[in-house]
């Protein structure tokens, strides 16, 4: 029989994917506003390159400019992913293999490291101060608990309790605040790729055409 | 407080016309701050308060109020205000007068918001507030009203086509050269933005001379001549529907299978792609900015130029509204190339090009103009790093900022369209070079 933790974590997880799903459908049925006007460019072209290319750290201004907290917010987000991952593994692993336990615990804390940067400069660089609430501050600190969480269970070669009180936390949350971001953002990016595509302004290859495609 | 209860409600009854495009973005927004130095207000002023995330901010922030279960319940947690805490004053402060819509910071954003578009739905709602600042509604009014941002009569606009079409005949030396107007089955109609008949009449006659090297069959209308759109900017979503539903009769009702747009970024945007979802229709005629007909002459022989009629170091301001929102990115540059005989870019450029500062309908707000100029201050430090002595820009919005940055920043440059530069290097079909190319700058 599965533990009280284990259980209740993968309600929390269901829980996370039902209101995100609710989410998702209440957003489908919002009024949309298809862009009627014909296209001077190709939309899935520009929703490639949203993914592609727009992801590089040279291809934006932005990213270029701040390269530090671009690469950190990168590897903050793989290791998420790889904590997530450990997660659903949980449920099928008695015990964590060397392998997996040596890397993972690198990425884990690459994740860890690059986290709490972030997390040091929303606090004491005062523009980013001015744009943050609570809720930013809560998110990025949930995050990397649940970080912490998965690489002392790795460290110790199994998943203890609150490893799932944690995952508990972060499913319950994660559509309440600001990390449901995780769900809107490759809606957005999608968006962003498409309407700049369409309009021949995003282009996979660098010389854009002077005629109209 | 009746009146912030008033705006609460308007608020509340807004929220069942947001659209997918907006819950989508309000809801992605991290608040990393990487888009701060791609805004030229940010530059300019280095405060928080101009960093394209705290702006959009303004408007997520009444979102999450109304329309999250942590905003309903502690609003603080999630950085949710009410229409009261935020004062009507300072939004549209921000919305308005703080943001050009240039689009620079959604190009940039790291998540993939277009901000230019989330301001623009801010603006909706402040028009619904009837908060858009004076001077972009009395530009709107007058345009619903009178027919363009500058109620010019008919009359007026007749007796000045008529003087500029002497002009014309003058200067390419055939008498038969002609500016039509309401010419039924023109294969062109051309549109004016109102400050070419008002302000910079040789404009006009500089596309009129390209026109009649080309042999094109081309008419302007009497009456619904104005490619501009104020509404656009305003976030008035029915003004502007009234204004290009004129345009677009006038050019179903004369058979044009062309309507060239002048040298406007934003009345570009507005016919090309904004119109058809505003009216709900595909046109029967192609929406084209005059620089894609030049263009086309070019590349098919039908005019010729001498670069060497323009030998002064010329770089390229590109407006945002005609190359990031509008995909009008290389055709500018294939005709410069062609027209100019030092051409330099500044940098960055095309998509990634900073905004003079002149847009988001800044010019008509004369309570904001200050904070215009100092915001100039990037595309100032491009233009001096690229050591032009002419600029050149398809936009008269553009044209009018620059001007300003020129006196105000020293600058000592020539600010042209392209349009002007062309005519001076256009051969005329008698093989004569262009006579004008000796006139004084229209723009310095």
């Amino acid at each position: 029989m599965m533990p009280l933790s284990q259980a209740l974590s993968l309600g929390a997880f269901l829980f996370c994917l039902i209101a995100l799903l609710y989410m998702l459908l209440q957003v489908r049925h919002l009024p949309h506003q298809r862009d009627i006007a014909p296209p001077r460019g190709r939309w899935w072209e520009g929703i490639v390159y949203a993914f592609t290319k727009a992801l590089l750290p040279w291809s934006k201004e932005s990213s270029a400019r701040h390269l530090v907290s671009y690469l950190a917010g990168a590897v903050f987000h793989l290791s998420t992913f790889f904590a997530l991952f450990l997660f659903f593994l949980s449920f099928w692993l008695k015990s964590v293999p060397a392998s997996l336990k040596a890397w993972g615990s690198l990425g884990l804390w690459a994740g860890l490291l690059c986290g709490f940067g972030l997390l040091l400069k929303r606090i004491f660089t005062p523009y980013l101060r001015s744009l943050s609430c609570p809720d930013d501050y809560f998110s990025n600190a949930l995050v990397e608990a649940f970080l912490l969480v998965s690489w002392l269970s790795l460290r110790e070669g199994n998943f203890p309790p609150y490893f799932y009180l944690i995952a508990v936390i972060f499913f319950i949350y994660l559509p309440l605040g600001k990390l449901r971001h995780a769900l809107f953002c490759l809606y957005a990016r999608a968006v962003w790729g498409g309407f700049f595509g369409r309009r021949g302004v995003l282009s996979l290859w660098e010389a854009k055409g002077i005629e109209e495609r | 407080m009746e009146a912030i209860a008033n705006h609460r409600f308007t608020l509340e009854s807004l929220s069942k016309s947001i659209t997918r495009r907006l819950a989508i973005l309000v809801n992605s927004c991290v608040h990393c701050g990487l888009c701060s130095d791609s805004c030229h207000y940010y530059l300019a002023e280095n405060n928080s308060r101009f960093i394209p995330a705290f702006r959009t901010d303004r408007l997520s922030s009444l979102f999450r109020r109304y329309h999250t279960w942590l905003g309903r319940r502690i609003p603080f947690w999630v950085g949710a205000k009410e229409v009261d805490a935020l004062t009507l004053k300072e939004l549209t402060d921000t919305i308005f007068g703080e943001c050009t819509m240039c689009g620079r910071c959604a190009i940039n954003c790291s998540i993939g918001m277009d901000i230019g578009f989330l301001i623009r739905e801010a603006r909706k709602i402040l028009v619904e507030l009837d908060q858009v600042p004076r001077g972009l509604q009395s530009a709107v009014d007058k345009a619903v009203t009178t027919g363009n941002n500058m109620a010019i009569t008919e009359e007026e606009l007749i007796g000045t086509l008529q003087w500029l079409e002497e002009e014309l005949q003058q200067e390419v030396g055939d008498t038969w050269a002609k500016i039509p107007l309401n010419k039924a089955g023109a294969r062109v109609l051309y549109t004016l933005n109102p400050r070419e008949p008002k302000f910079f009449p040789l404009s006009i006659i500089a596309i009129a001379k390209i026109f009649y090297a080309a042999d094109e069959d081309w008419t302007l209308s009497s009456t619904n001549f104005d490619a501009t759109n104020y509404a656009y900017y305003s976030g008035d979503d029915q003004a502007a529907r009234t204004i290009a539903r004129r345009l677009v009769d006038e050019a179903e009702k004369l058979g044009a299978r062309i309507l060239a747009v002048t040298e406007c970024g934003h009345a570009y945007r507005s016919i090309r792609w904004e119109a058809p979802n505003w009216l709900g229709k595909r046109f029967d005629f192609q929406a084209k900015s005059i620089l894609e007909l030049i263009a086309e002459y070019l590349r098919e022989g039908r005019i010729r130029l001498d670069p060497s009629a323009n030998s002064k170091p010329t770089t390229l301001h590109d407006p945002c509204n005609l190359v990031r929102y509008g995909g009008v990115v290389e055709v500018q540059r294939y005709i410069l190339r062609k027209a100019v005989s030092n051409f330099v870019e500044m940098h960055p450029n095309r998509e990634r090009n900073f905004c003079c500062g002149g847009g988001g309908g800044l010019l008509s707000m004369s309570e904001y103009a200050e904070l215009r100029l100092k915001a100039g201050r990037a595309k100032v430090e491009q233009i001096r790093q690229a050591g032009a002595k002419v600029v050149a820009t398809p936009c008269h919005n553009c044209i009018d900022q620059l001007m300003e940055l020129n006196k105000n920043y020293n600058l000592r440059i020539e600010v042209k369209t392209i349009g002007e530069i062309i005519a001076d290097a256009l051969i005329l079909p008698s093989g004569q070079i262009n006579p004008s190319s000796d006139y004084p700058s229209k723009k310095g």
